[in-house]
């Protein structure tokens, strides 16, 4: 080979090997998947006044149906196999309150001014698995989950501006149990593909997802007596896959 | 020539002159005082950055009409000499004692007499030597302010008053600067004397007062006291009962619920061991 001919090839082959590493990047578009974070709102409505013994409706007489709770909801994957598997912690917070009712001297009560309420901090260890094979290798963006765990929840019953004591007993304590959910995910990918790498790109965040869920819970110690704080509800959220 | 160093190093100093007044116990730049602090001293911090160039003392005054103007014959308060200057490198500063009832706002009238609300600015300034030998007067970046307020806050009005358990609540409305004192008598004995039971800052809202008994039968009053210590009129004399209530718990217990709470054995982390025992024995 003539002398000039090795200078052009010298010459070209930066360009060539720049032109290699772009097509590389261009691939390789999903930066690795190792979290998952949830934020989730719905109505919660204890089943208190299914507890066995109760004679009257404590729940229905003083608050007016279920209250907000607002949970987040954090996970780490160990298997993304055929599907995600991960474990999760969440915490949240509800309150409900409603009128105390003033003790009559003849006996008897009625609705009083003071407020009295109940407050909860439900906190849950969950494995879950997401069937997300279809939305990673051929793009359909419904993600079912089920999720199932243990359950503890921090409770307090207050009246005017501390815990109620009654007889010596303060209403507060925490009571466990178990839970089951089933959902389904909505992958926002497909809304705006490149938007959706560039936030993967530039914030690290692989996936977004809106979500719809139903959970079984059962929190009463395990069925051995005392306040029941199980529920039956649907819970809505956005989650962030990172 | 030896002056030509100095000469050439004076526009620069000119440039970074200075003077900061401010509250010496409050990062705030306004003390509101009444007649209660006649007899008080605000502690005022000065700090003032003049280079070697000084061609006046530096002059420390309260104005009623700001800072904008000169002192005039606005009394001094304190001045800082040239000498001083010089002798700490062109910087100095210190604190001095300004006497409320010596605030240049009284008039023909005195403090403790005064019954008005006015304010007056604390200046400060002093005059440096220019390039050419004019003299520049530098005013203070800072001007804190005293106001001086004898008037007392409305009267104010209970608007109701609501029972709670061994407490009553007072619906009040008031400005956010206000505090509250509530009065407390027995109904049953009007010759009883007044009892100062609270005293509160307030959000409008009112006020609480606690550790009252059931079914007895209060007669109330409130005093409003703003944050110069003007104390309004006592309100109109209002009456209220406590009564015993009974809340979610309580209606829960009543009906029979078997949880115990936190005081007994069944509760919090006890409970989650006593769960983990019981699974154990259960499984051996």
């Amino acid at each position: 080979m003539k002398r000039w001919m090795y200078g052009v090839v010298a010459a070209l082959f930066p360009v060539i090997a720049g032109a290699q590493s772009i097509q590389i990047e261009q691939v390789a578009t999903e930066s690795p998947r190792t979290s998952m974070l949830e934020f989730k709102l719905g109505s919660w409505l204890p089943l208190i006044d299914s507890e066995d013994g109760l004679t009257g409706t404590p729940y229905a007489d003083t608050f007016d149906g279920g209250m907000l709770l607002f949970e987040v909801q954090g996970e780490r994957q160990f298997f993304q196999t055929f599907g995600t598997a991960s474990v999760g912690f969440s915490v949240g917070y509800a309150e409900k309150f409603g009128r105390a009712r003033a003790v009559l001297p003849g006996g008897g009560t009625e609705p009083s001014e003071e407020a009295t309420g109940i407050r909860v901090l439900p906190m849950r260890l969950l494995a879950v698995y997401r069937f997300d094979v279809g939305a990673q290798r051929y793009g359909i963006p419904l993600v079912p989950y089920v999720k199932a765990g243990l359950v503890g929840i921090p409770f307090w019953m207050v009246k005017g501006s501390g815990v109620e004591n009654v007889g010596g007993a303060s209403g507060s304590g925490i009571r466990f149990g178990y839970q089951a959910t089933a959902g389904v995910s909505l992958q926002l990918d497909f809304l705006d593909r490149r938007f959706a790498r560039d936030f993967d790109s530039g914030m690290g965040i692989n996936h977004s997802y809106l979500f719809a869920e139903y959970t079984w819970a059962n929190v009463d110690n395990f069925g051995t007596g005392g306040l029941v704080l199980s529920s039956r509800g649907a819970f809505f959220g956005l989650g962030l896959e990172y | 020539m030896r002056l030509l160093p100095f000469l050439l190093l004076l526009p620069a100093v000119a440039g970074a002159q200075s003077i900061t007044l401010s509250f010496a116990d409050a990062s705030t730049d306004t003390r509101v005082v009444g007649p209660n602090s006649c007899d008080a001293r605000i502690a005022v911090n000065y700090e003032a950055l003049a280079g070697i160039a000084l061609c006046e003392r530096m002059e420390i005054w309260a104005s009623e009409g700001g800072c904008e103007a000169t002192r005039g014959d606005a009394p001094l308060l304190a001045s800082v000499s040239n000498s001083e200057f010089l002798s700490n490198a062109g910087r100095v500063s210190g604190t001095l004692d300004v006497h409320v009832g010596a605030l240049p706002i009284f008039g023909e009238s005195t403090c403790a007499a005064f019954g008005d609300e006015a304010e007056v600015s604390l200046c400060a300034s002093f005059k440096v030597t220019q390039l050419y030998g004019d003299c520049l007067s530098v005013q203070s970046s800072t001007e804190p302010v005293i106001v001086f307020d004898a008037l007392p806050p409305p009267r104010p009005v209970i608007e109701s008053v609501v029972a709670l358990d061994s407490a009553l609540r007072l619906r009040v409305p008031i400005d956010s600067d206000v505090r509250l004192f509530v009065d407390l008598a027995l109904a049953d004995a009007p010759e009883a004397p007044w009892t100062r039971v609270a005293s509160t800052t307030t959000t409008g809202q009112g006020v609480t007062v606690s550790n009252l008994e059931n079914d007895v039968r209060y007669r109330l009053r409130v005093i409003a006291e703003d944050s110069a210590l003007n104390v309004s009129e006592p309100s109109e004399v209002v009456e209220g009962t406590p009564i015993a209530t009974q809340g979610f718990w309580g209606d829960y217990k009543d009906s029979g619920g078997s949880e115990v709470g936190c005081s007994a054995a069944g509760s919090g982390p006890l409970t989650l061991l006593a769960l983990l025992a019981l699974l154990w024995r259960r499984r051996s």
